[in-house]
């Protein structure tokens, strides 16, 4: 045991004389931004596998679970966290990517230590809303007095799932809030199922996929309903 | 009996051309704890169990404090005190993961050293230390997040369901709703959202069985004539190639309805519907289509029966061309048999169509979105009666603002119903004299031809104008339309004036809440004519 935690300050110490023209003060604490994979049995463990003691008594945040984003702030001298703060929102100076600790020697695969990356990557993003215009243009034989709606699979494919605006006799849009980096999969219909879009030769089309990066205007094009021929 | 018969036949012969494709790895994954969450997200299905969590997997039995179960990634990632039993090893650590599919788990243990293993799958072959990469871990960071569902038991058939027992649905107004099982399909196919029964103002489903190409559900429901009711169905899919969906509604339309569809080939398709109304006044109703796609033409066969009526119909028709980007039409005729087994003189008759529309589309003047389309269709019975029907429609649209639009439609239909050999099918069919006028209810007279050759015009001016929100989901809706007719009288026909407003608006993340409310004007003495529609969608 002794030699294990003597291993361990001895990365966290080479690593920070590695960094020492960033002239911290040795009192200033490092710490860790990442996601919590364990807390127990003395030890904060990363999905990393970032691997830090955890020094008695400290408190840990009621809510820290398994795949929590977390800061832990270790003690310079010994390598020990002396504190955990769950769902950091601001970034220090001394936050490092726990995905950037190299591989220590004595951890048996595992990383300890601090290394001189700063943490812009730290802690995954948590999922933000951004606006998704969807637009379409129907086929020339659709009614032009019919609705058009999205079926999406956040309702398993309700064909009326969401009216869209009609902004000209055969276009229509939408704009949806939606999760960040998230996918959607949608239909085209006219209220129900037997008015969903077909391919050109009048087979099931496949969905629409939409990979939501930043808010944008996707174009669609409805080759065809079930029910016009 | 005939179309019962029908029914058994194709969904035999649908279930036997589909095959159940099953993945690797267990059939059954059974959560336990003292808080089993769910959280439906598109790209990562995810099951999260905290406290005294036992994961059965197969041959794998996991104990710990907190689990992850990545559904559509066949990963359980559990934390904190964590002991497997697989066959005769019991294997202890902080931390573990197993993908189930390829049958592989990774260990990390802190004592007596800090270190990461691989555990292969064969419970008699020795762990191997390797280091740890970033990819062997990638829980889902859920603080504050709400799951869909919350429980205390799991059990889920991958690529199947997740069932939840007991359910409850948290909701950010405060009290959950709760209820003693659930299932989740996590089958994306658009075809399990199929409906063979009527269309219902409201449709709640309620899952009871499934597995990756069926479903069963119950369903609340709210009909505009029947009030609310109760219907059961079940939809069994292959892909994207066929579907079998079979509906029940007991109680108020006490119907049963089939609907079946199959592709057999890429541009052939076939169709088949049918459907029982059982009770004082049943009636059975079945048709079959049969429909061929070439590059330039559409042919569609069609066989329909509806209590005493049966018609057998041949269609062929043009794909839509459009000629360049200003003009677009397509051109359908055919040719048919239809059987009334009571209406004399007219038991069996043969009649032909020809018909099609074109489009003048794309025309922008001044911001503004111009479209004209004039739809026709001309059918002639070997019985002297000949009907037309032409329409003109002309539309335009403008965008002002990311959030406000306007669609304004002018239609003007006519048709008309003549009979060849005039007086003697008027006499047969019991229509007025056209010497004498026709005198309606409120004593307005109809001179001359319009009287009794069944000419009508039905005039539409409608403009719409739509408010939208700055989240997207959040809408106001305001429709104008009024309408001018021949014939048309207070009473008779259609409204001659009608607002409505329409609001959509997300009240929860899961939720979306939409409230119409319509008035007419002016007819047959009633000013206000109130009607409310509303919806719950995700």
């Amino acid at each position: 045991m002794i030699a294990r935690v003597c291993s361990i300050a001895a990365c966290l110490l080479a690593i920070v004389a590695s960094t020492g023209a960033r002239a911290q003060s040795a009192a200033t604490p490092l710490s860790i931004r990442g996601q919590a994979l364990a807390i127990g049995h003395g030890y904060v463990i990363f999905t990393s596998g970032t691997t830090v003691r955890l020094r008695d008594g400290t408190h840990v945040p009621r809510g820290t679970t398994l795949g929590s984003s977390i800061r832990v702030r270790l003690d310079r001298a010994t390598g020990d966290v002396v504190s955990i703060e769950l769902d950091p929102k601001d970034t220090l100076d001394d936050d490092v990517d726990a995905a950037r600790v190299p591989v220590a020697d004595g951890m048996h695969g595992l990383r300890a230590g601090v290394a001189t990356a700063t943490a812009d990557s730290a802690a995954p993003a948590r999922a933000e809303a951004v606006v998704v215009t969807i637009a379409v243009t129907v086929p020339a034989n659709t009614p032009p007095t019919d609705d058009v709606y999205v079926a999406t699979d956040r309702s398993n494919f309700s064909p009326s799932e969401i009216r869209m605006q009609r902004t000209s006799s055969r276009r229509f849009t939408v704009s949806l809030s939606l999760p960040r980096d998230s996918k959607l999969r949608y239909q085209f219909t006219r209220g129900s199922y037997a008015t969903v879009e077909r391919n050109r030769s009048g087979g099931i089309a496949e969905p629409h996929v939409l990979a939501i990066g930043s808010g944008a205007t996707v174009e669609n094009v409805v080759e065809r309903f079930a029910d016009l021929n | 009996m005939r179309s019962r018969i029908a029914t058994s036949a194709f969904a035999v012969a649908f279930l036997a051309a589909t095959a159940v494709a099953r993945a690797a790895g267990p059939t059954r994954v059974d959560v336990r704890a003292d808080d089993v969450a769910f959280y439906p997200y598109s790209d990562a299905t995810t099951v999260a169990a905290h406290g005294h969590v036992i994961v059965r997997a197969g041959a794998y039995v996991i104990a710990a404090s907190v689990v992850q179960y990545d559904v559509g990634k066949a990963r359980i990632i559990a934390s904190g005190d964590v002991t497997v039993t697989h066959g005769t090893r019991i294997t202890h650590g902080e931390v573990y993961r197993i993908d189930l599919e390829t049958d592989t788990a990774t260990i990390v243990r802190v004592e007596p050293t800090p270190a990461s293993f691989t555990i292969p799958g064969d419970a008699s072959a020795p762990e191997v230390e390797r280091p740890l990469v970033d990819t062997d871990f990638k829980p889902l960071d859920l603080d504050g997040q709400r799951p869909y569902i919350r429980s205390r038991h799991a059990l889920i058939a991958p690529g199947a369901s997740v069932r939840m027992t007991p359910a409850e649905f948290p909701t950010s107004a405060g009290p959950a709703l709760a209820l003693p099982t659930y299932l989740y399909t996590l089958v994306q196919n658009q075809n399990l959202a199929q409906t063979a029964g009527p269309g219902a103002s409201f449709d709640q489903p309620y899952n009871l069985f499934g597995s990756p190409n069926s479903l069963t559900a119950a369903h609340l429901r709210y009909e505009s004539q029947n009030g609310v009711t109760l219907s059961v169905d079940n939809r069994l899919v292959d892909r994207n190639r066929a579907y079998v969906v079979t509906s029940l509604l007991p109680f108020r339309s006490r119907r049963a309805d089939v609907l079946a569809y199959q592709q057999l080939r890429p541009g052939l398709q076939q169709t088949f519907t049918a459907s029982h109304t059982f009770g004082l006044t049943h009636v059975d109703a079945a048709s079959y289509r049969l429909q061929g796609t070439s590059r330039l033409s559409i042919a569609t066969l069609t066989a329909s029966s509806y209590a005493t009526t049966n018609s057998l119909e041949l269609a062929l028709g043009t794909i839509p061309h459009d000629v360049g980007h200003y003009f677009s039409y397509q051109l359908r005729t055919g040719y048919a048999y239809d059987h009334a087994l009571y209406s004399f003189p007219y038991a069996n008759d043969f009649r032909t169509f020809v018909g099609g529309y074109a489009t003048l589309p794309g025309a922008t003047l001044l911001g503004t979105s111009l479209n004209a389309r004039y739809d026709y269709q001309l059918t002639s019975y070997d019985f002297p009666h000949q009907t037309t029907s032409g329409t003109l429609t002309l539309s335009g649209g403008r965008v002002f603002s990311r959030g406000v639009n306007v669609y304004a439609t002018a239609s003007y239909l006519q048709s008309t119903s003549r009979y060849r050999e005039g007086d003697v099918a008027r006499r047969a069919l019991g229509l007025p004299d056209p010497r004498f006028p026709l005198i309606t209810p409120d004593g307005t007279p109809y001179l001359g031809y319009f009287a009794f050759a069944g000419a009508s015009t039905y005039r539409t001016y409608q403009i719409q104008s739509t408010f939208a929100g700055k989240r997207g989901d959040d809408r106001l809706q305001l429709n104008l339309t009024h309408t001018r007719d021949f014939p048309q009288f207070d009473g008779y026909g259609r409204p001659p004036l009608t607002a409505s407003i329409d609001i959509t608006r997300r009240i929860t993340p899961t939720i979306r809440l939409e409230i119409g409310r319509s008035y007419t004007f002016g007819w047959a003495s009633r000013y206000l004519s109130p009607q409310y529609t509303f919806g719950i969608s995700p």
